[in-house]
């Protein structure tokens, strides 16, 4: 389900929920949140699905974090309800959680392999497997050496790696990434883009928050995108493309383009250079011919599929996607 | 609700985050040093302090003017008849006889002079008339020694050369039966102490328990595995084990050094100590130090960095040691308003009825109204902080608004 209007909120509940292994993973029903007199969230609905990969976008502000925090019992919602595995999530059941919050650290005095067994333990692991997993880990990822010294000893790309292996290392049935590449190193976000791979082929469900959209399209079965609390666009990348004007055409023109109801303008770079999205119906040669009978000079005409990029620009405008 | 997995589960959570606590304290130097320090401060200063006050003691006759009635065998045959007649004394030949009379209240003192003063000490009797009262019989048996020496030798300095050779060795009797003394004090001030030590070391690490969280960004990670309320708990608890660590870490050595050193002069070990007191101390010096603890934890909760948290600390570390500036008080007038208030403000509450049980003036009753408002603070300040905790873990670098969380149902 796609939203078919960027500017209408997504409505109506969940399917109902079962026990089942095909029952959602994750579902927020009617969920609302009120910080004193400001609401946060209004209202939002949505599921993911055992073993997909959900993209969870928006801009910073739209209330990403207060829904994940939600989910998982960090906060008490205003209404509604967030249930994962059909229940409500508390921390006894951090075993089938992997969480990278937003706010992420480590206890920087500590030695490497304490801090991963401690984490591991409260995941439920016994302390004998959490330093077979944690040595074995860090031996993958080059830091066997570094097991013993204090993680403030470790530069922050090797932090990061460790930060991956906290969170997965309880084999995760529930994987919450919150801007997992925000700081990242490009050697870091390789292993990151590894993890999910792995993650997801042993089955774990993934909630994906990022600001990349590049990455929601090459990882994302489906998506939400968030702003101002509200659902703006939820469903499958395609679906959200196809929403949003499923094609798109990149135009090299000499002349200003005129108004058509085929078309509407995403993004243009002066006079000379456009990036248009067909309206439902519209067939780009007729858009050409028209461009070409209007004397624009036409020097190129390319169409593609509606990138997330452009989508998230018009959702949350140019200011938004560059402070991302 | 929890199901049975899920509360096995958090139980285990609880003891993994308590010993996570405590073992990565022990791992530093600092805590160490601080622990081992102190006593080794103490020990020195209370010998010192000994040293200088036995030279007084012996040198000082202010006590030994005070009259009582005494009986007292003279081995030595150096004591003057007539001198001590004239303190109020009476000359007896069966030592049973004098303590006995001590026992049954019938006299207040009885001294037995031994037949070599060089070698053995004069043994010394008495009705317990508190701590410091108690001391002036040795000083009066000494004195009157002095005296009669002085008469018999004429020579002054000879006389301190042998008078300060002769040791004394005083037991008090109350309603019949060895009393405490000045060791019982000593025991009873030492829980005092104990009590003062963890706060004084690890006020710090307690108001920074938290901001270790808040500061490297671990909260949510932690929330996302462990209660609220047992993470509240669990750091509690780990701050009391170092807390009592810290004070088996003083008490044990020091009590090894009051009872088998001479040098200190304070004999523990003659003595039947009043255990009923001992033990009212040391659960009063427990409930303080979880009330404290749990306060102060708390500060660390709101506060966003180890330098906002510092001004929070000082008020409440200060008003804990005020006991100490008022124990003089303590002493001569245990009723008056400043001692009562004292007595029962939660946060001075637990030093005061400490000094006081030392002096032997605090009431059993007043004692248990003390640890039960000790324990029904702490249970309402825990759960504040569960109350608080997410919100507080979740402000990271900003103050905790206190009133808009309160407001809210479990942000």
């Amino acid at each position: 389900m796609a939203s078919p209007n960027a500017s209408q909120p997504v409505t109506g509940g969940p399917p109902p929920i079962d026990a089942s292994a095909t029952a959602p993973t994750v579902v927020v029903d009617q969920f609302r949140m009120d910080f004193g007199d400001r609401t946060v969230i209004r209202d939002l609905s949505f599921t993911v699905e055992r073993g997909e990969t959900f993209g969870f976008l928006g801009a910073n502000g739209s209330g990403k974090t207060t829904t994940l925090r939600a989910l998982l019992g960090i906060y008490e919602p205003t209404a509604g309800r967030l249930l994962v595995d059909g229940q409500r999530f508390n921390p006894s059941r951090s075993q089938l959680l992997g969480y990278l919050p937003e706010e992420r650290g480590l206890y920087k005095k500590e030695p490497v392999i304490d801090v991963m067994v401690y984490f591991g333990r409260l995941k439920g692991l016994s302390a004998a497997a959490a330093r077979q997993w944690s040595m074995s880990y860090l031996e993958r990822v080059g830091l066997a050496d570094q097991a013993k010294l204090r993680v403030d000893k470790c530069s922050g790309g090797q932090q990061q790696k460790i930060q991956l292996g906290v969170t997965i290392m309880n084999q995760p049935e529930l994987l919450i990434l919150d801007e997992p590449t925000k700081g990242f190193d490009p050697v870091n976000r390789r292993l990151l883009m590894d993890i999910i791979g792995e993650q997801r082929q042993a089955g774990a469900t993934i909630i994906l928050v990022t600001h990349q959209m590049e990455e929601v399209e090459r990882l994302c079965d489906r998506v939400l995108l968030l702003k101002d609390g509200l659902a703006r666009a939820y469903g499958s990348v395609t679906e959200v493309q196809e929403a949003f004007g499923g094609t798109t055409v990149k135009v090299a023109h000499r002349a200003p383009l005129p108004a058509s109801p085929d078309y509407r303008l995403v993004a243009a770079e002066g006079d000379t250079y456009s990036e248009l999205a067909l309206n439902p119906g519209a067939d780009p040669a007729r858009v050409l011919a028209r461009l070409v009978e209007e004397g624009v000079g036409v020097s190129s005409f390319t169409p593609s599929r509606r990138s997330m990029d452009s989508i998230f620009v018009e959702i949350y405008g140019a200011a938004a996607a560059q402070e991302d | 609700m929890l199901n049975q997995a899920e509360a096995t589960n958090e139980r285990g959570n609880f003891w993994t985050a308590v010993s996570f606590e405590v073992r990565r304290t022990l791992r530093r130097p600092g805590f160490w040093l601080g622990t081992l320090l102190i006593p080794l401060v103490i020990v020195v200063a209370v010998w010192a302090q000994s040293a200088s006050m036995e030279t007084a003691n012996t040198r000082s006759d202010g006590q030994s003017q005070a009259s009582f009635d005494f009986e007292y065998v003279d081995d030595s045959g150096w004591l003057d008849p007539e001198l001590m007649a004239s303190a109020g004394g009476t000359e007896i030949t069966d030592p049973a006889q004098g303590v006995a009379a001590v026992q049954a209240g019938q006299i207040d003192a009885f001294f037995e002079y031994p037949a070599d003063l060089t070698t053995a000490p004069i043994l010394i009797a008495g009705q317990d008339v508190g701590v410091f009262e108690s001391e002036r019989y040795a000083s009066v048996a000494q004195n009157l020694l002095d005296l009669s020496l002085a008469a018999e030798v004429g020579n002054p300095e000879l006389v301190q050369l042998l008078v300060n050779s002769a040791q004394t060795e005083t037991t008090t009797y109350r309603d019949g039966v060895v009393s405490g003394g000045v060791g019982e004090m000593v025991v009873l001030l030492l829980l005092a102490a104990v009590f003062l030590l963890p706060i004084l070391l690890l006020s710090n690490q307690m108001v920074t328990t938290f901001l270790d969280e808040k500061e490297n960004r671990v909260a949510e990670m932690l929330l996302t595995s462990v209660k609220p309320v047992t993470l509240v708990l669990s750091k509690l608890v780990s701050l009391i084990v170092l807390g009592v660590i810290q004070m088996v870490i003083l008490l044990v050595p020091t009590l090894v050094v009051l009872t088998q050193t001479d040098t200190l002069n304070i004999d523990l070990g003659g003595a039947a100590l009043d255990w009923p007191r001992i033990s009212v101390g040391l659960v009063i010096a427990l409930s303080g130090l979880l009330f404290y603890t749990t306060s102060v934890m708390l500060v660390g909760l709101i506060a966003p960095t180890i330098k906002d948290a510092s001004p929070l600390l000082t008020p409440v570390l200060l008003v804990t040691i005020i006991p100490i500036y008022i124990a003089l008080l303590m002493m001569s007038s245990p009723d008056s308003p400043i001692v009562q208030v004292s007595t029962f403000f939660p946060w001075t509450a637990a030093l005061t009825a400490l000094i006081r049980n030392a002096f032997d003036n605090l009431p059993l009753w007043q004692g248990i109204v003390v640890i039960v408002e000790l324990w029904v603070v702490t249970a309402a300040l825990i759960a504040l902080g569960a109350r608080i905790a997410r919100a507080g873990l979740l402000s990271y670098s900003q103050r905790l608004n206190l009133k808009r969380v309160l407001q809210r149902p479990r942000v």
